[in-house]
């Protein structure tokens, strides 16, 4: 149910707030203007409704990076792709041409590993990231919990499955894995219902994205929302 | 995925533009509005030009000993 607001005796309905993520994967050539952007112009970024933000640097490439953007709001999201914001993140880390952006929503949450067991070990995790069109995206949702077991033994701790609100056969998976070496076997040799890991890189998409988490900020409708 | 945010124009729009016969970013503008603005975008408008005139829109890369390129 939308919002009602009335105005001069008008009553105009407006759809409810949606929550969504952006991310994209790129070189990012300045760093340090990446990381002052995000500290800096924290007002600047809620003007979209960003939540949180999230960059990923890669492991063997400290500037390529993955970042996800959490954003809340209630505009068309052709209006917040095409708002000066946007492209005000990529001009503060020097990127000139502009990398495809996934946008989607939630599909899946889900915490394989107690996070206190890892909590123990002397290795950072690893994150491991890709866009990738799968034939059937229910189907991998169900089958990723019917296979969390497994998951657990090859050393992930945590998957999240996101949806493209442009295509519905496309998600962004991101897997935290424990250690570099079970990311490794992970990726060479991934569960049947990972099979799709294969697949990234293909075409247009971008490639596989290996790395650990850089940097994260959470903004002031984060904590308000919950 | 949004190649164009000036636009909002997505991969899917661009590549089944260049099915349909645009064969260049100017092409693949007046088709689709894609790049037409600030033109930042053109680099990936040409990979996926790039990417189904190969006919690999969808292939996966070689599968021997992915992880290396990685970690």
């Amino acid at each position: 149910m939308g919002q009602l607001l009335r105005i001069f005796g008008d009553v105009t309905t407006y759809p409810p707030p949606a929550s969504h993520v952006l991310a994209a994967e790129y070189v990012a050539p300045d760093l340090e203007g990446l990381w002052s952007h995000m500290t800096s112009f924290e007002l600047d970024l809620d003007q979209i409704g960003t939540r949180h933000v999230v960059v990923y640097s890669a492991l063997r490439e400290p500037n390529r990076v993955f970042v996800t953007v959490g954003i809340r709001h209630d505009q068309p999201v052709e209006t917040v792709l095409r708002s000066p914001q946007v492209f005000d993140w990529f001009d503060a880390a020097g990127v000139t041409d502009l990398p495809p952006l996934f946008v989607g929503e939630t599909l899946e949450k889900l915490q394989v590993c107690n996070i206190d067991e890892h909590a123990h070990s002397d290795h950072a995790s690893v994150v491991v990231a890709a866009i990738v069109p799968v034939a059937d995206v229910d189907l991998l949702v169900r089958q990723i919990h019917e296979r969390v077991d497994r998951f657990h033994e090859a050393g992930v701790l945590k998957i999240w499955v996101y949806r493209a609100l442009d295509s519905g056969t496309e998600v962004m998976v991101l897997q935290e894995i424990d250690t570099e070496e079970h990311a490794a076997r992970w990726i060479d040799e991934p569960d049947a219902s990972m099979s799709w890991i294969r697949n990234a890189g293909a075409g247009f998409y971008p490639p596989l994205f290996v790395g650990r988490m850089a940097r994260v900020q959470h903004f002031s409708g984060d904590q308000r929302d919950g | 995925m949004y190649v164009c945010m000036c636009h909002g124009v997505t991969t899917q729009a661009v590549a089944e533009a260049v099915a349909n016969g645009a064969d260049s970013t100017k092409k693949v503008a007046e088709a689709t509005g894609a790049g037409s603005t600030c033109g930042r975008c053109k680099a990936t408008i040409r990979n996926i030009i790039a990417a189904v005139q190969a006919g690999e829109a969808l292939q996966p890369p070689p599968p021997k000993r992915r992880a290396d390129r990685w970690i």
